[in-house]
């Protein structure tokens, strides 16, 4: 064995995952996006509602750096000339009478910071008239990037809500009937299966058909995180309960016994900290389900509505082939779910090498 | 009388019946006493120290008898109550803390958390009397201890650990259950000192549970020796050990020489 061997067996998990450069690039993409979800107010030239009709689907603008002379300028863009053509179809041409320099940190459409903080700088954007659509707009002539990164707020949160719910459901129902075994485990995986049996897209519609039509968008939010968890947690909760099991058979339950704890204490303290690194991976590995899961109920029109955007909702927008053919910039948010969901897999993959002992990968063989 | 078991019985339920585990055993726990409770393998001495705390494996169950604690009757306690005695006023030590703590948590925070249960101390009381235990068990330096995982640790310090987690709440009952039978002979000397210095200085009552002869000869006021879950002696330490009058006894006191 050489000593180089010896020090890769040494570290611990979080240093080994430090070691494995795809899994940092993937991390680092996602705080990227999070980060960017968070701060959407400022980093989105517009308000996600801000419509103009008069740009429906008009192409990406192109940010100049060069004036017609070919010197260097601050960046600026050129107006756009809206045209009919001979089958009434709208079309748009560059005028490059009109220029817009870009500006930092300019005065835009006002938002609430987190909720309470009122604001109207936004990083960047352009006067008006002048309308900057870095990737385009939609068909209501929307900024199709404001409208990602908004979306990515409903689409990235929606994830970490349902893993929290569902886990703490199926983390507590297989700690239970994993510890007390007997009846209350066969009740309580019983029901579990009866979960698991159904289909889940299926199921996912009946439940979300049960909401009413009549809530708002913060609650309909909220019948979704609570309908994606109550489907999620089964599964979990099977295996969890497998390796509770074994777990109470260790001295150190009777010790906590012997401490005076409540059994839900000696299964939330002492059995269910036995399961962290199995749950660690699996969270990491079930988030992408969940964004899956909301964007094919919003895509399909059951979701977020309209004018809220989610990754889901925005790409409902390319399900025709004319939009797809004359507007293709209207699939980037689908990019973006790939993005995420590509990002979520590969760092389970690389957390579930470097915490299960089971999955080990020998370095230096 | 701090402790007092009445003709205990404790059966077994398997395939071919009820077995006997424990039969109608019967012995006292005086205060400030140090009481072994001395047998072969499958004597039935772990079984019955496990009934005072009320908590048996399951398939094990209690058929006749009473345990009382400070004039109640343990087996008739709600469970609340019972839970209120475990760890407060009885205490265990295990035979090998290894397993007995916790291997994710630090030492010092699996002795705090005992006192977060049964005292109403603040956070940083708590801290105080974690170092404070840490010293009692004679261990020198108990900041860097109490950081430590389990795994960490040597045996004897574990095992020092594990009774200072005892200890935590100043129960009036601590059980011992083969306490050194996993040290090797220089720390067991040491852990054996150690417990005679707790038991002057703070008049620990103790329940020895064992199969070590010279571990009884050395601490012990009391001796019962059980054998097939019977008792077949029982009386002071000096007595037993010098005199012994069942021949089970005998061969066992033989084994020592």
């Amino acid at each position: 064995m050489s000593k180089d061997q010896y020090s890769v067996q040494s570290q611990n998990g979080f240093q080994r995952f430090r070691k494995n450069g795809w899994a940092v690039f993937c991390l680092s993409v996602l705080v990227l996006l999070y980060g960017a979800a968070l701060l959407a107010d400022f980093i989105s030239p517009y308000s996600y509602q801000n419509e103009d009709r008069n740009y429906s689907y008009c192409p990406p603008t192109s940010i100049q750096f060069h004036d017609e002379q070919g010197r260097l300028r601050w960046p600026y863009i050129y107006g756009f000339k809206i045209y009919f053509d001979e089958y009434h179809k709208r079309g748009y041409e560059i005028n490059r009478e009109e220029k817009y320099p870009l500006k930092l940190f300019t005065r835009g459409d006002p938002y609430k910071f987190l909720g309470f903080l009122p604001g109207t700088i936004r990083l960047f954007g352009v006067e008006r008239p002048g309308r900057l659509l870095i990737w385009g707009a939609d068909s209501r002539g929307r900024d199709l990037f404001s409208r990602i990164v908004y979306g990515g707020r409903i689409s990235l949160s929606i994830g970490l809500f349902g893993v929290f719910i569902s886990f703490s459901i199926g983390l507590l129902v297989g700690g239970i009937a994993g510890y007390y075994g007997g009846r209350v485990d066969d009740i309580l995986m019983r029901i579990c299966e009866m979960i698991m049996m159904i289909p889940g897209f299926y199921l996912l519609l009946a439940l979300r058909a049960m909401v009413p039509a009549s809530f708002n968008s913060v609650q309909v939010y909220f019948s979704i995180v609570i309908i994606l968890s109550f489907i999620g947690w089964a599964g979990l909760a099977r295996i969890i309960r497998g390796m509770c099991l074994s777990i109470r058979e260790r001295e150190f339950v009777l010790a906590a016994k012997v401490m005076g704890l409540s059994d839900l204490k000696i299964i939330v303290r002492h059995v269910l900290p036995h399961t962290l690194s199995y749950s660690i991976i699996a969270i990491m590995l079930s988030i992408p389900g969940y964004i899956l899961a909301e964007s094919a109920l919003s895509l399909i029109g059951l979701g977020i509505q309209d004018p809220y955007a989610s990754w889901g909702n925005l790409l409902s927008e390319a399900m025709g082939i004319i939009q797809i053919h004359f507007a293709p910039w209207i699939l980037l948010p689908g990019l973006f779910i790939f993005l995420t969901v590509m990002c979520f897999n590969v760092i389970g993959d690389a957390l579930r090498d470097c915490l299960d002992p089971r999955f080990r990968v020998e370095e230096n063989l | 009388m701090l402790l007092e078991i009445q003709k205990l019985s404790i059966v077994a339920k398997t395939e071919q019946g009820e077995k006997p585990i424990v039969d109608r055993v019967s012995f006292q726990v005086q205060e400030r006493n140090i009481v072994a409770l001395v047998g072969g393998s499958g004597s039935g001495k772990t079984t019955t120290g496990l009934a005072v705390m009320r908590l048996l494996a399951p398939g094990l169950n209690i058929v006749s008898g009473s345990i009382y604690f400070n004039g109640k009757n343990i087996l008739t306690l709600p469970e609340q109550q019972v839970r209120d005695l475990r760890g407060g006023q009885i205490a265990m030590v295990f035979q090998e803390p290894l397993y007995a703590f916790n291997p994710v948590f630090r030492v010092g925070y699996q002795i705090d958390e005992v006192l977060r249960f049964h005292t109403s101390l603040t956070v940083l009381q708590r801290q105080r009397r974690v170092e404070e235990l840490l010293r009692q068990v004679e261990i020198k330096e108990p900041m860097r201890i109490a950081q430590s995982y389990p795994h960490q640790l040597s045996g004897g310090l574990r095992q020092r650990a594990m009774l200072a987690q005892a200890m935590a709440a100043n129960p009036q009952l601590i059980i011992a259950d083969e306490p050194t039978s996993n040290l090797d002979v220089t720390v067991q000397a040491r852990i054996l000192t150690l417990f005679k210095k707790l038991r002057d200085e703070f008049r620990l009552t103790l329940l020895l549970i064992t199969h070590d002869l010279g571990l009884v000869q050395y601490l012990s006021d009391h001796v019962v020796v059980l054998s097939g879950g019977k008792v077949v002696e029982q009386g002071p330490a000096s007595d037993v050990l010098q005199r012994p009058q069942e021949p089970y006894t005998q061969t066992l006191l033989e084994a020592l020489k």
